[in-house]
């Protein structure tokens, strides 16, 4: 860190989650696959919402925060859940446990609900093509369409490729990631894919944009996502068990983003690097004392990339660290214990975080990692790095 | 030279004022970037203000045509109707100093060709709009070297 440049820290006790709650999206799944429509992107956030709010134990009128997710507008989804609440915003996943955080650290808020609903696969949200998705607000999305470079695989398989070129990754230890996460799932009853693979289903898998291949992708399903979170002296007078968001860290590599700068010759190095010490000073632990990692994959790549850059392995070792420490739940650093973007659920982050805070609790059964304390989240969507430490409460 | 042709028209650009006289140049096979005039920083996408040094000021300047690969990806699903699969783009840096995305096309490189140098071509597609494209002339002449070695 810089000189001059201020350490963030958090008060006291900081924030903490006491509620969470989500949809049944494997049942949804299996219903839109036959064809029904079994919700809209607002009524999946208000049934995430109802669930979350019956876990923290708390009354609604105490909500006096509220940030919906991107994809459904903030006005509306207040108004379908009747809050007024003095504080708002809109943000992704993690964007929005950081935000929650500072409304309670500055006292604009001292319940937060997070709220998020998506029905991409009924509504057809498409993330390839000439409407792709994000387009509106990652110009590298679009820019390359006139050549035939369009989804958001392809700039991962750019990524991909040009890492295998630098370090000598093998696509079998690619492979590692997709197994390892459907053996989770295989653990996790709301999961949508849970039939166990092996590294040869993966390597006979089809391509879908080369070096990447089927398995290599996240599911598109409908599903929400909601947390409530607390200021940590509300929290301790909560009826559900609270856990502590001990850390946050954020750093940006923004800088030829269209043409893929960061991306290609650094692999957000290091806005993953600075985000993750950032959340380590805070918290005060590091990546030895986490029990498992939570890491934002809408591709399978993201798990390689996150452990190099946020320190669990050095530079260029990812591919060995996968294939011969283990990064499951049998195996080494459990990472994605729910099955994660690739098996359990495509909730852009908002899964994750809930999956982080159930492992603390100790409340996920077959997947439970054993003695959990302490759980990471990380992501690097487009160069925007994030990492939160989940833990027991100040 | 005989033109190179493309079978399908091309997707759209995404709209943007600041790029006209990058398509212009295209249109006439001489492609040019933006070239601040306060620091002499080439800049792709164009844009209103140089990121370095915030100066307005620039001017348009041919490219050389000659990039290094950096890294490529292989469609093998259809997204869009132009290019059915398999179909390869690559990124390069150009010899101005950006990355370049385009398509390769002389297929995918093997393993290992990072760093191979490519050479700016011109396709037409049947409504006559011209896009650049990456060539890897050098691969070809690696491997006829490798065959005589
Ligand atoms: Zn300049």
């Amino acid at each position: 860190m810089s000189a001059g440049q201020a350490t963030p820290r958090l008060s006291p006790g900081g924030a903490a989650v006491i509620g969470v709650g989500h949809t049944d999206w494997a049942e949804d799944y299996r219903r839109t696959r036959a064809g029904e429509r079994p919700g809209t992107s607002e009524s999946y956030a208000a049934r995430a919402f109802v669930r979350a709010l019956a876990d923290s134990g708390i009354g609604k009128s105490e909500i006096d925060g509220l940030i919906v997710g991107p994809t459904t507008p903030y006005e509306r989804t207040a108004e379908s859940l009747g809050l007024n609440p003095r504080w708002g915003g809109q943000e992704d996943a993690v964007g929005a446990v950081v935000n929650a955080v500072m409304a309670i650290q500055t006292g604009m808020a001292e319940v937060v609900a997070l709220v998020y609903g998506n029905d991409q696969r009924s509504a057809k949200v498409q993330y390839g093509g000439p409407q792709a998705a994000g387009g509106d607000r990652y110009l590298s999305y679009i820019y390359h369409a006139p050549w035939g470079l369009t989804s958001q695989g392809a700039l991962y398989a750019l990524m991909f490729q040009r890492y295998k070129e630098i370090h000598g990754i093998t696509e079998r230890e690619l492979g590692e990631v997709a197994v390892a996460q459907r053996l989770a799932a295989s653990l996790n009853d709301n999961a949508i894919m849970r039939k166990r693979l092996t590294i040869e289903d993966y390597m006979e898998a089809r391509y879908i944009c080369a070096p990447l291949r089927l398995y290599d992708y996240c599911l598109i399903n409908d599903g929400g996502v909601a947390l409530v979170i607390a200021s940590a002296d509300r929290a301790r007078r909560a009826a559900g068990a609270a856990v502590g968001i001990r850390g946050v860290g954020r750093s940006d590599l923004n800088a030829g983003a269209t043409t893929f700068e960061p991306r290609l010759t650094q692999f957000y190095r290091p806005a993953q690097q600075a985000a993750g010490r950032a959340s380590y000073e805070m918290a005060g632990v590091g990546p030895q004392d986490m029990d498992a990692v939570q890491i934002y994959d809408s591709f399978s790549c993201h798990i390689p990339f996150a452990l190099e850059g946020f320190g669990y392995c050095g530079e260029g070792e990812a591919g060995r660290f996968m294939r011969d420490h283990g990064i499951s739940l049998e195996r080494g650093l459990p990472v994605n214990t729910a099955g994660g973007h690739l098996s359990e659920t495509y909730m852009q982050g908002w899964a994750h975080q809930i999956e982080a805070v159930r492992q603390v609790r100790g409340e996920c059964g077959a997947r439970q990692v054993p003695g959990c304390r302490h759980v990471q989240y990380c992501s690097d969507v487009a160069g925007k790095a994030f990492s939160i430490i989940y833990g027991e409460p100040a | 030279m005989t033109p190179t042709t493309w079978p399908e028209p091309f997707p759209d650009p995404v709209a943007r004022p600041a790029d006209e006289p990058f398509w212009q140049s295209v249109q006439a096979h001489r492609m040019a970037l933006q070239k601040c005039a306060g620091c002499g920083h080439v800049r792709y996408p164009a844009a209103a203000h140089c990121p370095q040094c915030l100066s307005e000021a620039a001017t348009w300047q041919q490219i050389a045509g000659t990039a290094e690969l950096v890294s490529w990806c292989t469609f093998h699903r259809q997204y869009l109707p132009a290019f059915p699969p398999p179909h390869t783009v690559a990124v390069g840096r150009l010899a101005e100093g950006p990355l370049f995305v385009a398509m390769l096309l002389d297929g995918a490189p093997p393993d290992g060709a990072a760093g191979r140098a490519l050479s700016i071509d011109y396709v037409t597609d049947p409504e006559g709009r011209v896009l650049p494209a990456f060539r890897q002339h050098p691969a070809g002449r690696d491997a006829k070297e490798e065959e005589t070695q």
